[in-house]
């Protein structure tokens, strides 16, 4: 039986759906992430399962438990703000240790479990230090040791990273997973950021205005959305429309253009797909390389190259098209942008995404 | 033409001479030199002298003797009186404001709120005893309804008190509502989610984080009142037992030459309080900026 | 329902603080009003008295003069001073800091009876002229307007745009007059005002400094209060609007220094 399950659960602020019948079961232990862009209702869900929202309809259980209506201070969970909340009047320890002393702990119960999570957050040296002493990253690890001081039984992280710089935000990434893997917690992660998302969870909530797209691994979601919206969101593409034009070859239109793509088979032809291709599978082809047979082969202009440390991201206009295409820098590094470019895709790389109505299609 | 450093003016001071800059700092200084510290210091100095020589025997006087005395006494209490009222019921109307009101009336009320702490001195205390004196229109009012007359005392202590709390009270909210925002709701959320109820909150979290605010609030009100004249002067007039130490340094202005040095060790007093107060005030509010981050 | 009980003690405090300007707008307009609950009748005669009585023009008059020169005064002070320190010599901002802090502790009385006492002995040509009493509203109104002024300066971040100023070649009195002074405008309109309400509404100092040789409006309603409280209703009225103007202006201005703060945070 799922360790938590949402149920259902609506929540209007005024006139806006901001939580719209959300059904999730997740299970003890699990890492789960709530990904979506600003709106989308990841964090309102976050705070319903909270108790600082009550939601209008539906149901939350934990552990078999009705806890919809059971009030915040009830609902023994740990959670990490956005914004940290760290009480500015306590020292890192005595934040650490509210959860305790509220609950009646006696003090050298407190003390030692402090210290406990103290050595596990990375704190040793900082304990007495007031929050406005601390950096960003030491009060991240306090709003965290506070959050599991009280052994909750969910954790749940609200975007905490997005204020910090990157090379912090990819430490303390890791951090929390480690933390979070050796407590065998169950966690629920909100983030707009899919790197984040991918690179923690045990599974990805992709959510859309205050409904849930798409719920899958990370290497599914990535290797194969079901939605437009999944993958838009999850990993650099180039999004096209075409017409299937032969379906024993797989073969599709876009405007001059043609291409093989394997999954067109299954479709009878004249009908309009949506297609995705992933960036990192357009290949690059240098000067004198022949065309690798049975793969697309395709010749544009360089518009545009994004340096990305070792990676760099090319937009080609082939033939009225932009094609998105991901290579090692290195190799881009002699590319000038406005001269020709030999690309190749392999057929089972074009995925079809859903076939498209007339009306769909001008989206 | 070619833009070389010094064909910019580089090289060239691009502020006037060290002197120019030293005369703005200087005047200003020069300033408050005259108009306060020397005559602060005059007043220190004649009040520690007795028959040319210095002794402490102006203070021993004004501690002992019976009126001066009495003016002391009351001046505190009065002030502290008015502090705590002050700050406690300034301090419940800036959370009224804070939690319930919506932005315009939060704005509405809080400009009555500086035109009420602007509007002492004598126009004030005539509304009050349009209101509350002898013929005052509140005492006649209650008066018919109670079927006699009832013996409302505005020159009283706790007359007094009613009015200076007409300025003290905004200027507590004044203060301290900028305060309030220290305490985001997010500290709120904090707390219940790992725990805390309401009284943990507010005794852990709340209380601890809005103390030093209000007390910083208390310490200028204290001030303020030890330090007014003109609205008890207004209201208590001349011929009453009422005194406060600045009604006795105006009283014994008009006596020429008459047992000055009192009217100096009063205000000396009062400078000292006045200056204490001030100091506690900046300690607490630093602290305050220090959490606000 | 949270709402209203939280209102009430708000809605009786407003009541509080309106009641007495109520009282004195009524008694300004009324013919008689001294033994009964609510006035006998009501009339504009006494506004028409007051503007006639000769003193109030006169007074009305020296006030807003005075406390406007006491705002040039403390302007002229205290922004070149402000000016060096945040760019020049930002270690004596401590001591000045300091002093500007010092009015706060010698109220009305304690200030009249120390610059008495003090220019008795020395200059005593100086008793008794507006030249002092100029100068103690100016010093009373310092903290306010180096406060403003600072607050300010703290904002815009003085010392960058001087920095900036210098790297794009400007002398030093260009720096001033197109990029200090346009950028402080607001907290010298709110420490002008600020301190023009401080001088205004003063009495304690302007009566023993001055007294009658140079009677100011809030002096003159004293005695009128002794005299007549029908006019000494409708100088109120007065003194009530000069009030309601000033604290009108400070908290428009106050709002335009929201907006134009710059944000820290990219």
């Amino acid at each position: 039986m799922a360790h938590l399950r949402l149920e259902d659960l609506w929540k209007r602020f005024g006139a806006t759906e901001a939580v719209a019948g959300l059904t999730l079961a997740i299970d003890r232990g699990e890492f789960v992430s709530l990904l979506g862009p600003s709106g989308c209702g990841k964090t309102t869900t976050l705070r319903l399962v909270a108790g600082l929202f009550i939601p209008d309809a539906g149901d939350i259980w934990l552990d078999g438990e009705r806890i919809t209506q059971v009030p915040a201070y009830r609902r023994g969970m740990g959670m990490v703000f956005q914004a940290l909340a760290l009480f500015p009047n306590m020292t890192a320890a005595q934040n650490i240790a509210f959860p305790l002393k509220v609950r009646g702990l006696p003090p050298d119960e407190t003390a030692s479990s402090v210290r406990q999570i103290i050595t596990l957050a990375g704190l040793e040296g900082l304990e007495n230090r007031y929050p406005h002493e601390l950096s960003g990253g030491q009060q991240q690890r306090v709003a965290l040791g506070r959050a599991l001081a009280g052994k909750p039984r969910v954790l749940l992280l609200d975007e905490p990273l997005t204020a910090l710089d990157a090379p912090l935000r990819a430490s303390l990434r890791t951090e929390i997973r480690r933390i979070q893997q050796q407590l065998r917690v169950t966690t629920l992660y909100v983030t707009h950021d899919q790197e984040e998302a991918l690179s923690l969870s045990d599974r990805v909530v992709v959510m859309n205005r205050g409904r849930i797209e798409e719920v899958g691994r990370p290497l599914d979601l990535y290797r194969s959305p079901r939605s437009v919206f999944t993958a838009a969101f999850i990993g650099s593409s180039t999004s096209l429309v075409g017409e299937v034009v032969n379906p024993a070859e797989g073969l599709l239109s876009l405007g001059s253009l043609r291409l093989r793509a394997s999954a067109a088979a299954g479709f009878p032809a004249g009908t309009r797909v949506r297609l995705l291709v992933r960036a990192e599978a357009v290949r690059l082809l240098q000067a004198a390389e022949p065309d690798p047979p049975g793969a697309n082969c395709l010749t544009g202009t360089l518009l545009v190259k994004t340096f990305r440390g070792p990676a760099t991201l090319l937009e080609v206009d082939v033939q009225g098209t932009v094609l998105r295409a991901e290579v090692l820098s290195e190799a881009a590094d002699s590319l000038d942008t406005g001269k020709p470019l030999r690309l190749t895709i392999l057929p089972e790389a074009c995925r079809i995404i859903e076939p498209l109505s007339r009306e769909a299609d001008k989206h | 033409m070619i833009l070389t450093p010094t064909a910019m003016g580089a090289g060239r001071r691009p502020w006037p001479a060290l002197r120019a800059d030293g005369l703005a700092i200087a005047l200003l200084v020069l300033f408050v030199g005259a108009a306060l510290v020397a005559p602060a210091a005059a007043l220190f100095r004649s009040s520690l002298m007795a028959s040319g020589r210095p002794s402490l025997e102006v203070y021993t006087r004004i501690l002992m003797a019976g009126g001066y005395r009495r003016a002391i006494a009351t001046s505190l209490a009065l002030a502290a009186t008015t502090a705590t009222l002050g700050s406690v019921l300034g301090g419940a109307v800036a959370l009224s404001l804070h939690r319930a009101a919506r932005e315009r009336f939060r704005g509405l009320f809080l400009s009555l709120a500086a035109v009420a702490t602007n509007y002492g001195g004598v126009p004030l205390a005539f509304g009050f005893i349009l209101l509350l004196g002898s013929q005052g229109a509140i005492t006649l009012l209650l008066g018919s309804l109670v079927g006699r007359q009832i013996p409302v005392e505005l020159v009283s202590f706790w007359g007094l008190v009613l009015v200076y709390l007409y300025f003290l009270i905004p200027l507590c909210v004044l203060t301290f509502l900028p305060a309030l925002v220290a305490l985001r709701s997010e500290l709120r959320d904090a707390a219940s989610v790992h725990g805390g109820r309401a009284i943990h909150f507010w005794r852990y979290v709340g209380g601890p984080i809005l103390l030093p605010p209000l007390t910083a609030s208390f310490v200028l009100l204290f001030a303020h009142a030890l330090g007014s004249f003109t609205t008890p002067w207004a209201i208590v007039g001349g011929g009453s037992d009422l005194t406060l130490m600045t009604l006795q340094i105006g009283f014994l202005f008009g006596e020429a030459g008459f047992d000055l040095e009192a009217a100096d060790a009063l205000a000396v007093m009062i400078m000292l309080l006045a200056g204490a107060s001030l100091l506690i005030y900046r300690l607490l509010m630093s602290r305050v900026a220090r959490w606000l981050g | 329902m949270f709402r209203l009980a939280a209102l009430t003690p708000l809605g009786l405090m407003a009541l509080y603080l309106i009641l007495p300007l109520v009282a004195t707008l009524l008694f300004a307009l009324a013919t008689r009003w001294t033994t009964t609950i609510l006035p006998e009748g009501f009339t504009l005669q006494w506004i028409a008295e007051t503007v006639r009585a000769s003193r109030f023009a006169e007074t009305l008059g020296r006030s807003l003069l005075l406390g406007a020169a006491v705002v040039l005064l403390d302007l002229s002070l205290v922004v070149p001073a402000l000016v060096v320190l945040a760019v020049r010599r930002p270690r004596w901002q401590f001591l000045l800091d300091a002093a500007s802090l010092l009015p706060y502790t010698m109220p009305g009385v304690v200030l009249a009876l120390a610059l008495i006492r003090f220019y008795g002995e020395t200059v005593p040509a100086l008793l008794g002229t507006p030249w002092l009493l100029g100068a103690a509203h100016a010093a009373l109104a310092l903290p306010i307007v180096y406060w403003a002024v600072l607050n300010n300066l703290k904002a815009i971040r003085l010392h960058e745009l001087y920095e900036a100023a210098l790297t794009c070649g400007a002398r030093w009195d260009q720096i001033l007059r197109s990029v200090v002074l346009p950028n402080i405008r607001t907290g010298m309109a709110i420490a002008a005002v600020a301190g023009f309400t401080a001088s205004f509404t003063d009495f304690a100092v302007a009566n023993f400094v001055v007294g009658g040789s140079w009677l100011t409006f809030s002096v003159w309603q004293g005695y009128i209060m002794r005299m007549n409280g029908h006019i000494m209703a409708v100088t109120s009225i007065v003194s009530l609007l000069v009030t309601m103007v000033t604290t009108l202006l400070l908290i428009h201005l106050a709002r335009e220094t929201k907006s134009a703060a710059p944000h820290a945070r990219g």
